[in-house]
């Protein structure tokens, strides 16, 4: 058994938004915005029929929150009002959609730093954006 | 959670394959003239490319899903003794990388006594007994196999929202516990 050489890889942690030096500032995307990736490839592309593509494929068509692209957009240009949210927080916040903000500091422990003041307006904004999709 | 990353691939090819084929046996050194640089060369590395990263999993950048779009191939480096030239080609990737503290919603896949396994896109979480509200029993007697309380029921296909306490990987997996036994995890209707 190999030593591993890579402590930091056991220090990752997404309640404390330790998301490793690759990811601290990518994009990261909603399910919806995947979903979108997946169903409009370039036609010269043909989906690589793996099980990990599949599986995905299924997953985000399953749990979608946003039909529409500008659906996806508009949720990000509301959340991003609030600058101290990360991506990785904005994605999280999109994608499971918490009703109030003692519901979304559980499940995403990282708002914490964010008054309920300031983020229930939000997430009550992403519920009213849900509801009225056309 | 899925990102879109920038990606290095290393990707080996023979320059010129009759000659590649000749180096090999007759130890020459294959020649090295750009117009090898054609069109279809540079088709074969993208599909090369494809093949060789599409569906891998590492321990870095999780699931590699799907390649988004080619930023460059570099120019073909030869290989010193070989009738092969390495080209660096950088790309960006769709990866769905799982991470130790994070909520997130899947299917249940399999129910047995030891707990259930849930998809979630490529990845499958282990979500022991241990970790499931003690109102929700495991049903020896239910076909298919379920956990159930009065009110709620986990079975296959159930979608069930959870949260990854661990994940483990090896050179082709990810594995990952989660727990359902905390506020506003569950299932979902």
């Amino acid at each position: 058994m190999t030593l591993r050489h890579r402590p930091a890889h056991e220090e990752e942690d997404a309640s404390t938004l330790r998301l490793g030096a690759e990811f601290n500032n990518a994009g990261c995307l909603l399910i919806s915005e995947v979903r979108y990736l997946l169903e409009h490839r370039p036609s010269e592309q043909a989906a690589p029929n793996t099980a990990v593509y599949n599986k995905t494929l299924e997953y985000v068509k399953t749990f979608a929150k946003f039909d529409k692209p500008e659906a996806a957009t508009a949720i990000r240009v509301t959340l991003r009002r609030e600058s101290a949210l990360t991506q990785f927080e904005i994605a999280q916040i999109a994608n499971l959609c918490p009703v109030t903000a003692e519901e979304a500091k559980s499940i995403i422990p990282s708002l914490v730093k964010i008054d309920d003041d300031k983020l229930q307006p939000l997430l009550d904004e992403i519920q009213t954006m849900r509801k009225f999709q056309s | 959670m899925f990102f879109v990353v920038c990606l290095l691939q290393h990707s080996r090819h023979y320059m010129h394959s009759p000659s590649a084929e000749k180096a090999r046996t007759h130890h020459s050194t294959p020649s090295l003239h750009p117009s090898y640089l054609d069109p279809r060369m540079l088709q074969f590395l993208e599909s090369k490319l494809y093949s060789d990263v599409e569906g891998t999993c590492s321990g870095q950048f999780g699931y590699i899903i799907a390649v988004i779009s080619i930023l460059d191939i570099g120019k073909g480096v030869v290989v010193p003794s070989s009738g092969q030239a390495e080209f660096v080609i950088r790309y960006f990737a769709l990866v769905f990388k799982p991470f130790k503290g994070q909520v997130v919603d899947g299917v249940v896949a399999n129910v047995n006594k030891m707990g259930f396994f849930a998809d979630v896109g490529p990845l499958n979480v282990f979500v022991s007994h241990q970790l499931i509200p003690p109102e929700l029993k495991f049903d020896p007697n239910s076909n298919p196999p379920s956990f159930a309380s009065e009110d709620q029921i986990i079975e296959k296909n159930t979608r069930v929202r959870l949260k990854i306490v661990g994940t483990r990987v090896d050179a082709t997996e990810i594995f990952a516990i989660g727990t359902i036994k905390e506020d506003h995890l569950g299932v979902i209707d």
